[in-house]
């Protein structure tokens, strides 16, 4: 790896872990660090998924498992047992990471179906560990579980700050683990399992090795973001944090930013979070369901590659009609609080980047480059 | 190893599926440097044969060695790392990738276990062996069958096989491909791999090879020299029909 990629990312991070005093500056509402917190933890989510089901191809419906185990641990951990709040993350990750390697010892050595097996089982294992840890009084037992306040080291900032600056500690090491694998040989061995595993066997690429790894890893972060979110949830209790929700918005945005790039699932979270939280706040839940559905099925049939992909190819058309759209608005006066005039010049980003290519083509084909 | 020596040997490999026995008794092997040919009718167990060979399948009995070690019902991608690659009749490229990234999983993971750097530079180096220098960077589905016929055979290569295992490389070619692939099939040869060789195409294969051996319903019916066998009557029974050989 070129040093300049983790100097890119430390540079990023140090420029992001001082928002939150700019925002106190400039006296921006306290909603954006919260807003922020959210995209932060979406892409984790999203990127550890991705960096599993992506990467190999075997499609995991089980992230509100390591997810939930991961919010459990730490939820257990810091009211049952009075522990510390910043050690119990790495142990959720863990915890996460564990039972996702029990799940891979079942299937990945089998010869036929294992694919298919591995999406039921994941899928399985989600329900059932709701309903085991809704079931056992030493960790919920149906009654949740009330964190309140949570001591943390004073440097961290205010609660808002802390979960914003830890959120994107996590965010980033996610991304960048997904980008050190991409760019690497485990990488180019999962895209290889992806494509044909009994002909990267045959190859000698260590499929069962990698795989483990892989998922190891995958739910590692899926849990470690998971315990964080714990001290956000703060009530914690089984129906908000084994609902439907996770699963789906991590294979969402991945799909919607592409399964192949690191940068992806990103895209994916920032755009659908972002759009998500505007329609809801502005009351129009019926059209966050009917947009983001709709996008999944133009995606899936149309744009099977993801809109990370196309943005490579259409950069100067998409990029330029994003900032056009959001400067009319912050000029014009259109619209409430920016992030919502962000939301709808987004709205425009996505829709350049749909436009089939033949009408993209007949509209730039002077400046097309093939 | 001299040339000369064996290289693979096959002891009566028998395999079957279900009530049908694909190879039933099996005696077969490769001596260093060589190209064998292996033919025989449709059905015959060659491809089956050849997925023994590189671990795909384990035999039901029988022994298969690869200069000193013992490959039988070995994990594939440990008999890999030994020095045995194979191809597949129909071509099976990693169809997201590029024509260098396909080639370039055989050096990642083949005896040389480059790096991706390094296996990005040996993998243009045996695309252009076997002539696709030109198509490094274009993605596997905009080739042709006979471009990715030989995308396999550079990724086999790469992953540093001495000893290729060719199921059917010629099928579905126009003449003039035939021929350009004999010839790189020629040099790969001279380059000091060896060669089984299962093919259809009679004129290809006993002209590329040194020494034919004809399977008929899982079992060796002749072996020898490429002419000699094409006249045995066994062989002609086996391809026409057994009136034909009694009446010639």
């Amino acid at each position: 790896m070129k040093w300049q990629v983790p100097v890119a990312f430390l540079t990023a991070g140090l420029l992001l872990w001082v928002v939150p005093w700019l925002r106190a500056q400039l006296d921006f509402p306290v909603f954006y660090l919260i807003f922020l917190y959210f995209v932060f933890f979406w892409i984790a989510q999203a990127s550890s998924w991705n960096m599993l089901t992506g990467y190999s191809g075997y499609f995991s419906f089980g992230q509100g498992a390591f997810y939930g185990v991961g919010v459990y641990t730490t939820a257990t951990l810091v009211d049952k047992f009075d522990g510390n709040f910043l050690v119990s993350l790495p142990l959720a990750g863990l915890n996460a990471a564990l039972l996702g390697l029990g799940i891979g010892f079942a299937v990945f050595r089998q010869r036929k179906l294992r694919g298919e097996l591995f999406a039921l089982l994941t899928l399985a294992v989600a329900l059932v560990v709701a309903a085991v840890i809704r079931n056992m009084d030493a960790i919920d037992g149906g009654y949740g579980v009330p964190l309140g306040q949570v001591p943390y080291p004073e440097f961290l900032g205010d609660y808002s700050t802390m979960l914003y600056r830890l959120g994107l500690i996590i965010a980033l090491l996610t991304v960048f683990v997904a980008y050190a694998i991409q760019h690497s040989r485990l990488g180019q061995g999962l895209f290889a399992i992806r494509d044909d595993e009994a002909v990267a066997e045959g190859l000698g690429v260590p499929t069962f090795r990698y795989k483990m790894v892989v998922l190891a890893i995958s739910c590692f972060f899926a849990g470690l973001s998971g315990g964080l979110h714990a001290l956000q949830i703060n009530y914690v209790a089984v129906e908000s944090v084994f609902n439907i929700r996770i699963p789906l918005f991590v294979i969402l945005m991945s799909i919607l930013g592409g399964r192949r790039h690191w940068l992806g699932p990103v895209l994916g979270a920032v755009i659908i979070y972002t759009l998500s939280d505007r329609f809801s706040s502005a009351r129009l839940e019926f059209l966050n369901q009917i947009i983001i559905g709709s996008l999944l099925i133009v995606m899936v049939l149309f744009v099977r590659e993801g809109i990370f992909a196309r943005l490579q190819r259409r950069a100067w058309f998409a990029l330029g009609l994003f900032g056009l759209v959001l400067v009319i608005q912050v000029l014009g006066g259109i619209g409430v609080r920016l992030i919502s005039q962000v939301a709808v010049a987004m709205l425009a980003l996505i829709a350049a980047l749909l436009l089939p290519d033949v009408l993209y083509r007949k509209l730039f084909g002077w400046v097309w480059v093939p | 190893m001299g040339v000369g020596t064996m290289m693979l040997t096959c002891e009566n490999v028998t395999r079957k599926f279900g009530g049908l026995w694909a190879l039933a008794g099996v005696d077969l092997s490769v001596a260093e440097g060589e190209i064998v040919g292996l033919v025989g009718p449709n059905g015959s167990g060659k491809s089956t044969l050849i997925n023994v060979i590189s671990g795909y399948y384990a035999p039901n009995a029988g022994r298969i060695s690869f200069r000193e070690h013992d490959i039988t019902a070995k994990a594939p991608h440990w008999i890999t790392g030994l020095g045995i690659a194979r191809t597949y009749q129909i071509p099976r490229p990693f169809h997201t990738m590029t024509a260098l990234e396909n080639v370039a999983v055989g050096c990642m993971f083949g005896r040389s276990r480059d790096s991706v750097a390094e296996a990005r530079e040996h993998a243009r180096h045996w695309l252009e062996v076997t002539g696709l220098g030109h198509c490094a960077d274009a993605p596997v589905e905009k080739l042709t069958l006979h471009q990715r016929r030989f995308l396999e055979l550079a990724r086999a290569l790469a992953s540093g096989a001495d000893l290729l295992l060719l199921d059917e490389v010629l099928a579905g070619l126009n003449p003039t491909e035939i021929e350009i692939s004999m010839d790189r099939i020629r040099g790969i040869h001279e380059r000091g791999v060896s060669i089984l060789i299962v093919e259809h195409i009679m004129r290809a294969v006993v002209s590329l090879s040194q020494r034919l051996v004809v399977l008929d319903q899982g079992q060796v019916i002749a072996e020898g020299v490429s002419q000699q066998v094409m006249r045995d009557p066994a062989v002609i029974g086996a391809y026409l029909g057994k009136d034909y050989a009694r009446d010639h």
